[in-house]
């Protein structure tokens, strides 16, 4: 196990740290941030202050070097907006993302699975092709478009819940319903192909034929072999609910990371993108190591570093 | 055995079977696949045609006409059939201009990334060594990576525009066609009709042009369809989040944006254009399924 762990550390690493240089090109490349903000009658020497102040005006290499020395020590610099150090800025706002992908993920699981499953049992009959209906129309809405969507008809229409902001447990559902609905279309559109591949194997005809409950066919024989499949997608799709809360933060005004990196890429505040970008990355890799891992644990046959 | 080389019994597989153009029989499930066809066709007319069907320029504004109803309401006309926007411009002819964007997109961005990714495929399944490890392991960092953050990333640096967004695209959807034909290939070039191709002579590029690609040519084309959703909705997310087309570009994502403060009052000015990006993705993905059923039986999936 161990053995197998290290060079994927490794491999995580060096993507890691493409994405942190690919960051500070692109961040350097966006535009002078100097210019964007001093004030319109600012003098020459001010402008020129704060380039020195933000070390602009050290060559390239110099820059990259000092970036990199930075980023091992989480030090960033100062947001060029609030002057307050960017990691500060983000690790303010890091936990109200995590909260919105986790109900999300949440929801994606306790909806998306059970209904996958209920299909497959019942392949053919009313609701299997409700779940399928709902599920190909939740692939092919745009989250931003749900979003507004459900805002019009529970908080403009019915009045039910806020239209966006953060505090109550109400501000919550329809962010997270919003962030959930493509992930949990898919994956009840894969429980199901899944559940339904397995469920023409010999085994579970063996298992039905010695006289076992249907229920326990079903979640012991079969959903766990489903489920294998399964792990992967959902990492991905956990992973990639991070970086999908962008466009949902921005529609529902909600405090988090996407919100601040949408924000801070129109004020080309750098070293708060990078920050964002960065933790995003992390996730991503921390996620895609834990899927390998878990994936190990839950299949024997493919155990990998104990033979 | 005969001296000319190639056993008559042994030369089953030189090529793969040709198809026929047209199905003896209508298709399997051919009443959807009309209604599939017609939206399809609508799109494209709608698309090619926008500047003639218009009724009103599209960037026309009339202040004294703003917000004007749809023709169903009290107040509506057929002169604005989807009513107009909070500046006067014509929502109808706006939708129409919009679909032109669209098309330009998926005519662009899909056969860029689809040629890039597939001629990397082959490259990398055919060849194998260095440029394999190499672009297999660019494939799986490009499919690890949040990619509409980086487009948001790209898109800031670069400045928004249509040119841009379909750069971007192609830049993330290339990926994908270049891992499905990288395993399709090796399992391909170890088949007997390669062998002989080989034996008697072909270069490599013509194996890899007249021998592999025309068998990998049915999985490229599913994936390329069950894209056209997922190009639509990237676009649409862009041009929302004001990452996308530049401003004198007209874009379904960037009219639900501006409908959005006028959601309390009207809402089909989100509406409209949310409903028709659903509507585009939807069929692209049902037809998409349709086509990996139809060309890929050992696919097919009970789905």
């Amino acid at each position: 196990m161990i053995a197998h762990l290290i060079p994927r550390l490794l491999q995580s690493i060096a993507v890691v740290f493409v994405v942190a240089s690919l960051v500070f090109v692109g961040s350097r490349l966006i535009g002078d941030p100097i210019k964007a903000f001093s004030a319109r009658n600012a003098t020459e020497e001010s402008i020129e202050a704060a380039r020195e102040r933000l070390g602009l005006h050290d060559p390239m290499i110099v820059q990259y070097g000092n970036f990199l020395a930075g980023v091992v020590q989480l030090d960033f610099g100062d947001s060029i907006h609030t002057q307050q150090p960017a990691w500060n800025e983000v690790r303010g706002r890091l936990w109200s993302t995590v909260q919105l992908s986790m109900a999300a993920f949440v929801l994606i699981l306790v909806i998306g699975v059970p209904i996958g499953v209920l299909a497959a049992v019942r392949r053919g009959s009313v609701p299997d092709l409700l779940a399928r209906l709902v599920a190909l129309v939740g692939q092919a809405m745009p989250n931003f478009w749900l979003g507004l969507l459900l805002i019009f008809i529970f908080a403009v229409r019915l009045g039910w819940l806020p239209t966006g902001g953060r505090g109550s447990f109400e501000n919550l559902i329809l962010p997270a319903i919003t962030l959930a609905g493509f992930g949990a279309a898919s994956a009840m559109r894969l429980t199901r192909s899944g559940m339904l591949d397995v469920l023409s194997n010999d085994y579970i005809r063996t298992a039905h034929a010695k006289g076992l409950a249907g229920r326990t066919v079903i979640l012991r024989h079969a959903l766990r072999n489903a489920l294998l499949g399964l792990v992967t997608v959902l990492g991905i799709t956990l992973a990639q609910l991070l970086a999908g809360s962008i466009i949902v933060e921005v529609v529902f005004a909600w405090p988090g990371v996407g919100r601040l990196i949408f924000r801070s890429i129109s004020l080309r505040d750098f070293p708060v993108i990078q920050v964002g970008v960065l933790v995003i990355a992390v996730w991503f890799v921390v996620i895609n190591i834990l899927v390998d891992l878990s994936y190990n644990v839950l299949d024997p046959r493919i155990r990998v570093g104990s033979s | 055995m005969s001296a000319g080389g190639v056993d008559a019994a042994g030369a089953v597989e030189f090529a793969p079977p040709r198809r026929r153009l047209l199905p003896r029989r209508l298709p399997r499930g051919w009443p959807l696949l009309l209604v599939y066809l017609i939206v399809v066709g609508v799109f494209i007319v709608a698309g090619i045609f926008a500047d003639w069907i218009t009724l009103h320029d599209p960037t026309d504004q009339n202040l004294v006409n703003r917000l004007a109803d749809p023709v169903w309401q009290a107040e509506g006309s057929w002169e604005h059939v989807f009513g107009t926007d909070g500046l006067g411009r014509d929502t109808f002819s706006r939708l129409i201009k919009g679909t032109q964007t669209s098309l330009i997109v998926i005519a662009t961005a899909i056969p860029g990334s689809l040629v890039l990714g597939t001629a990397i495929g082959l490259l990398a399944g055919w060849r194998r060594g260095l440029f394999d490890s190499l672009s297999m392991r660019l494939v799986e960092v490009q499919l690890a990576f949040p990619a509409l953050l980086f487009a948001l990333l790209i898109a800031a640096m670069l400045g928004p525009s249509l040119r841009n967004v379909i750069v971007i695209l192609i830049v993330f959807l290339w990926a994908p066609y270049a891992r499905l034909v990288r395993a399709e290939v090796l399992s391909l070039r170890e088949r007997e009709f390669i062998l002989a191709a080989r034996t008697i002579g072909a270069s490599d590029f013509r194996l890899m042009t007249r021998h592999l690609l025309p068998s990998v040519v049915n999985s490229i084309v599913i994936l390329a369809t069950l894209n056209v959703s997922i190009v639509i909705i990237a676009e649409a997310s862009l041009s929302f989040l004001g990452a996308g087309v530049g401003p004198e570009t007209i874009s379904w994502g960037k009219m639900v944006s501006e409908g959005r403060d006028l959601l309390k009052i009207r809402f089909w000015l989100t509406g409209f254009p949310g409903i028709t990006i659903m509507i585009v993705a939807l069929v692209g993905n049902l037809f998409g399924d349709w086509l990996r059923d139809a060309l890929d039986p050992q696919l097919r999936r009970r789905a």
